[in-house]
């Protein structure tokens, strides 16, 4: 396979898969977002086939320059199409140079332009959106723009080394094909590991960078946040059964205990999000909100009661409800402008902050479900008219059903009254459970044409009936939109809730006077739906196998936790604990290493007085002591003489051949300095001869060390080739032989 | 030699001799690392990418810049894992001539299984031992592997000029790598000496020389006849001179003709002749023409030494000035011509010495009959320099001096008796080239890369056999 071609292409679909990144999630705000790829794609491909091959074929300077200023026009009218485009319109001008770029000759100058504008691009769609579509498209760009950066370093590295002038290289490089047989497997099996490699250093990297307490953890989505029916002030009858349609995450949850393991949720876990009080003609009103702090003593509470720990990852909403399970006893997030506040009113919890972003946010819930609300609101005259409010007419309709059914209990047990009115709705049979609605008699009110004429609708319709059935007998109850259950990911261990998981049911008030002062009133949950019917419901929506949405879940809960969602808390818990408890660990060893050590050494030298010492534990003690001592004497002798000869002389090793070579050396030296040298033609032996007559014919005192350079070579040559050692008597009379050398070539002054 | 280890000799297994090489090593690395420009610029960009990340704390910025250091971080060890288990063996010839054509052979062995070297560039670097001769500078040949599958290797040739006459070392050679990323350049330094002798530059004598050398011989006092003139070969005729032996006379000729004309003999292989060459230069302030006229005068004695030992039988001897004169003579041959040229090409201009010690240092034969050709870069009178001589009586060495042809460089004597061709590269394949007379052996492998190798295929950018020491003679 050419390399040129691979390279070229895996170089275009890195420019594509940038612009992807950019536009996959900006169709809401620019309705022509998804042409931007296409276009990309298609003018990558006529390039391919002229400009790259007839370099003759691109666009000429001239229409180039014409061409730039034009793609910042076009970023001028965008931006004044929508001002808050300013981000996506700054991608697109990037865009339109790059198209430029492509339809030119490119060296390869142009292509690191080209690849840091597509590394700009994907940072603009970053920003712009986290949602998991992008992370997909961003994933899929890294690895291609890692394969592309190695291609491109071969081919610019072949470029590079160029033979100087003047020189000439054989075989020379061959331009149109530098690196023959570079594909093959074994080159792609690499390409892999080393990209497997760089991933996972990169993941590291990403993970341990600092995070702020405080800031961004809050993280956008879309451009638009998901609005979720069913959780709006006022709702129609009904309305809940548009989300029970759809397969969206609305948030996915960790469960933890008190002690933070994690623990399975059940399945009916109603996940608790508005309350709804007044209630006319198919319309229930949300109830008032009187916002205040979380009163809880919450470290004290951690140690007396059994908690749910429910770390929510809310998808990005633009409602301001917010879910957990009831009693809810503190909520926090680590993002300030988002943190859960608290309605007294009617027990649930909100944030002020409606911008459509991911939020994060801790819950936590007593296990106790007959523990109530605490600092709920005891409800007061009017609210509590609300909660009772039924119109005459309707009440007129419901309450002879109503008595009928709660025949013989107690008038004053407003919860045994309840949950028989829930039972008949739930499991007397005359009701089914339904998400197509008819309307039957379009005079009726909806919930009487539901219990009279249609007996089946969702969950809305029986909790709503429900409700109105109580108030029709002066019972307080309210209705309560949220969710319940959730996919259980065995993988992640997080609970996924979706929107076909909305759920609506109803509170009554146990009793209408506190049982005791300042005590909050007691809410009991009543669920009427049929169990069964929307479990079978809820399992037929999404339509994907058990297996493999528990793969794309788990997928989602790593994109969603731990790479868009790792905040500071995440990278505290997952990353830094473990290390400080690790290292804390570590220490509480060694301490007690150090301990035994120390235990063992206080029991061997102690000696209380000098006759203890003579003894068999003293003999002992000084034996070892002393053994180790000359161990570790020795030890150090000898790598110390190891280091110093190898200091001295790398090439040598056995001692008598280094001082044999070295007092060779020393006289090769010395005559050199007189001028004296020894060609390669001449043999040691035959330059001692010709030294020790040029030392003899010099005169002067000279004669008296023409000896010497026959005497040194001798000795050498029966050390370096004789194999023989020398006797220290010889190794002083050479020394002191060379030594008087040396003294006579000195210079006199 | 191998990119982990350094070459020590011996080959101790014992424990404590591995673990002081590992400590040494470990304490001296041989490999480095430096930014490429590519990679400062992305450095650059990932600190932008980094900062943004965290100012603006969102993660998908902070997941691009992590990846993007992915591919730093993996730099360092990829790079690493590229180098190793390679083996780089560099081949030299043991000698060159001065502008002639240099070239050294790098091998590339891969002993990886599987993954191939790839993009590797070889930097080595020839060092003149004496800096002192005009023109011995650095050599840098730089040759780059595109690509050595696993398990096996490839030679690449290297061609440049030889340079300056002189000694020149290979200390080391750089293996460099900007594998896979091309951000960082890892390189690994490898210790492998090896030497080059670069020979002076070689000439070609002119007719003029010719011309000259011929008077001094015909006209020499004292020439001894000894020598048959049937045994030589004569190459034409001309006409008498006064002196010429009546038994040189081609008579059927001279009949023809109607004159005297002689045979004219290739006297002057037959006569032995000794270059004594006296490399002057001052002790101080030299100027860049007497260092010319040094590195002259060695160029024409080593093209008298070469031309001289091209037909075997004459004897021919150097010698040399300086505090030492030197002397070196035997019969014409290629191995007394690699002495001779071995000694001219590391030949050091001295301020010492003059021509007289040299001339008591020449054997009496050479004084006796050999023609004497003195080159010296300072004017030399002759009849001064045999007085000071303590062998030469005043009859000798007036026969010493009428056998003298005395060229002195710093007059321009050599103008005209010698001439230089092209540079190397352009007379490779010539039949005249001095590389060609005098086979360039190629200077061995080393044994360690050797031993127990595969024979080597011998197609293009493939090694050639080992070593071809044994084929050829080495001086």
């Amino acid at each position: 396979m050419n390399f040129y071609a691979v390279y070229r292409l895996s170089f275009y679909l890195m420019l594509f898969l940038a612009t992807l990144v950019l536009s996959i999630d900006s169709t809401d705000a620019n309705r022509i977002a998804m042409l931007y790829p296409v276009v990309m794609a298609v003018v990558c491909g006529i390039a391919h086939l002229t400009v790259d091959k007839y370099p003759k074929l691109g666009l000429s300077n001239t229409a180039a320059n014409v061409l730039g200023p034009c793609a910042f026009l076009l970023f001028y009218v965008e931006y004044r199409y929508d001002e808050s485009l300013l981000l996506l319109g700054l991608g697109h001008v990037l865009f339109y140079l790059q198209l430029i770029k492509i339809l030119r000759p490119k060296t390869t100058r142009d292509e690191w332009v080209l690849l840091l504008t597509g590394l700009v691009q994907v940072i603009i769609g970053g920003v712009i959106s986290q949602s998991d579509v992008v992370g997909m498209a961003l994933l899929s760009w890294a690895l291609c723009s890692l394969w592309v950066l190695a291609l491109f370093t071969l081919r610019r590295e072949a470029e590079r080394v160029r033979p100087t002038p003047g020189t000439t290289v054989f075989p020379a490089i061959d331009d149109e094909a530098p690196y023959p047989g570079l594909i093959n497997p074994a080159f792609i099996l690499a390409s892999l590991r080393v990209a497997a490699t760089t991933f996972a250093l990169g993941g590291v990297i990403f993970l341990v960078m600092p995070r702020r307490a405080t800031l961004g953890m809050a993280t956008k989505g879309g451009a638009m946040g998901t609005h979720l029916t069913g959780f709006d002030d006022e709702i129609k009858l009904g309305q809940l059964g548009e989300i029970l349609e759809n397969d969206s995450v609305v948030m996915t949850v960790e469960m933890s205990d008190e002690e933070g393991k994690s623990i399975v949720p059940r399945p009916d876990l109603l996940w608790r999000g508005v309350g709804m009080a007044r209630y006319d003609r198919g319309r229930w009103r949300k109830q008032q909100i009187r916002p205040s702090k979380f009163p809880f003593d919450f470290p004290r509470r951690v140690r007396e009661s059994r908690l749910i720990r429910q770390q929510i990852k809310l998808e990005p909403t633009d409602n301001p409800v917010l879910f957990g399970i009831r009693p809810i006893l503190w909520a926090e997030s680590p993002s300030k402008p988002f943190a859960p506040e608290f309605n007294n009113i009617d027990g649930s919890i909100y944030r002020s902050d409606t911008r459509p972003v991911s939020i994060d946010y801790l819950v936590i819930s007593s296990v106790n479900p007959d523990q109530g609300q605490p600092t709920e609101l005891f409800p007061e005259t009017e609210i509590l008219n609300d909660l009772r409010g039924i119109d005459p007419k309707l009440k007129a309709l419901l309450r002879p059903i109503a008595e009928k059914v709660v025949e013989g209990i107690d008038p004053g047990d407003n919860v045994a009254r309840g949950r028989r009115l829930e039972s008949w709705l739930r499991d007397s049979g005359q009701f089914h459970y339904t998400l197509q609605l008819d309307v039957i008699d379009r005079d009726l009110d909806p919930v009487a044409d539901f219990l009279i004429n249609r007996k089946e609708g969702h969950c809305e319709y029986f909790a709503s009936a429900l409700a109105l059935l109580l108030r029709s007998i002066d019972i307080p109850a309210r209705l309560v939109n949220g969710f319940k259950g959730g996919d259980w990911n065995d993988l992640a261990s997080v609970l996924n809730v979706r929107q076909k998981h909305a759920h609506a049911w109803c509170e009554v008030l146990k009793s209408v006077t506190p049982d005791k002062p300042n005590a909050p009133p007691f809410w009991v949950t009543l669920d009427p739906t049929p169990g069964t019917a929307r479990d079978e419901s809820v399992a037929k929506i999404g339509g994907i196998s058990t297996g493999m949405r528990q793969i794309i879940d788990f997928v989602r809960y790593v994109w969603v936790f731990y790479i868009v969602g790792f905040n500071y808390e995440r990278q505290q818990r997952f990353l830094y604990e473990p290390i400080r408890l690790l290292i804390q660990e570590a220490k509480h060893g060694f301490q007690m290493i150090e301990q035994g050590f120390r235990a063992i050494r206080d029991w061997m030298f102690h000696f209380p007085n000098l006759s203890s010492f003579f003894s068999p534990r003293g003999f002992l003690v000084s034996f070892v002591s002393l053994s180790i001592l000359y161990a570790v004497g020795r030890l150090v002798w000898s790598l110390t003489r190891k280091v110093r000869r190898r200091w001295r002389n790398p090439h040598a090793d056995r001692s008598a051949m280094a001082v044999g070579v070295l007092f060779y050396r020393r006289l090769v030296g010395l005559l050199e300095g007189c001028g004296l040298e020894r060609p390669d033609w001449e043999t040691p032996r035959e330059f001692a001869r010709r030294a020790a007559l040029f030392l003899a014919g010099n005169g002067s005192g000279y004669e008296s060390v023409a000896d010497v350079p026959p005497l040194v070579v001798e000795a050498y040559y029966r050390i370096r080739f004789g194999h023989e050692e020398l006797e220290t008597e010889s190794f002083a009379m050479l020394e002191s032989r060379l030594d008087a050398l040396e003294t006579r070539l000195q210079p006199t002054p | 030699m191998t990119t982990e280890h350094r070459t020590r000799p011996g080959d101790s297994r014992r424990s404590t001799t591995r673990l002081t090489r590992w400590a040494v090593s470990s304490l001296w690395p041989n490999q480095r690392l430096r930014w490429t420009r590519e990679g400062i610029s992305y450095l650059v960009v990932w600190f932008g990418l980094l900062a943004t990340g965290l100012y603006q704390q969102i993660n998908l910025i902070l997941l691009v810049a992590g990846l993007a250091a992915g591919p730093v971080v993996a730099s360092i060890f990829v790079s690493a894992a590229m180098l190793r288990r390679l083996k780089i063996t560099r081949r030299v010839p043991a000698y060159v001539f001065a502008g002639e054509s240099l070239w050294i052979d790098y091998v590339l062995q891969n002993d990886r299984r599987w993954t191939a070297a790839l993009a590797l560039i070889v930097q080595d670097d020839v060092t003149p031992v004496d800096r002192s001769i005009a023109g011995a500078g650095h050599t840098s040949p730089r040759v780059f592997f595109p690509r050595v599958p696993g398990r096996d290797r490839s030679q690449i040739r290297w061609e440049g000029v030889g340079p300056s006459r002189g000694r020149y070392i290979f200390k080391s050679l750089d293996l460099g790598t900007r594998a896979p990323f091309g951000l960082l350049e890892r390189r690994v330094t490898l210790f492998e000496a090896d030497s080059l002798l670069v020979y002076p530059r070689i000439g070609h004598l002119t007719r003029r020389w010719h011309l000259y050398e011929r008077e001094a011989s015909e006209t020499r006092r004292g020439r001894r006849h000894e020598r048959s003139a049937q045994q030589h070969e004569y190459h034409g005729l001309r006409d008498y001179r006064p002196g010429d032996s009546p038994r040189w006379i081609h008579w059927r000729t001279s009949a023809r003709l109607g004159q005297p004309m002689v045979k004219e003999f290739e006297q002057q292989h037959e006569q032995d002749i000794a270059v004594l060459i006296d490399p002057w230069l001052p002790r101080t302030k030299v100027d860049p023409k007497q260092r010319e006229a040094v590195e002259k005068a060695i160029e024409f004695a080593a093209t008298l030494c070469y031309e001289t030992c091209r037909h075997a039988g004459r004897r021919i001897l150097l010698g040399w000035t300086g505090a030492v004169p030197g002397v070196r003579q035997g019969p014409g041959s290629v191995k007394i011509l690699h002495e001779f040229l071995s000694q001219l090409a590391t030949m050091r201009p001295s301020a010492e010495g003059g021509l007289a010690p040299l001339l008591d240092a020449l054997p009496p034969s050479t004084l006796r009959e050999s023609l004497i050709v003195v080159i010296s870069t300072r004017p030399i009178n002759l009849y001064e320099e045999a007085e000071k001589s303590s062998r030469l009586s005043e009859t000798s060495a007036r026969g010493v001096i009428g056998r003298v042809t005395l060229l002195d460089v710093s007059r321009g004597d050599l103008t005209d008796l010698i001439q230089f061709g092209e540079s190397g590269l352009t007379r490779v394949g010539q039949a005249d080239s001095p590389a060609d007379l005098v086979e360039t052996p190629l200077r061995a492998a080393r044994p360690s890369s050797s031993i127990g190798e595969p024979p080597i295929a011998t197609r293009p950018g493939r090694v050639s056999p080992g070593s071809r020491d044994e084929m050829e003679p080495r001086p």
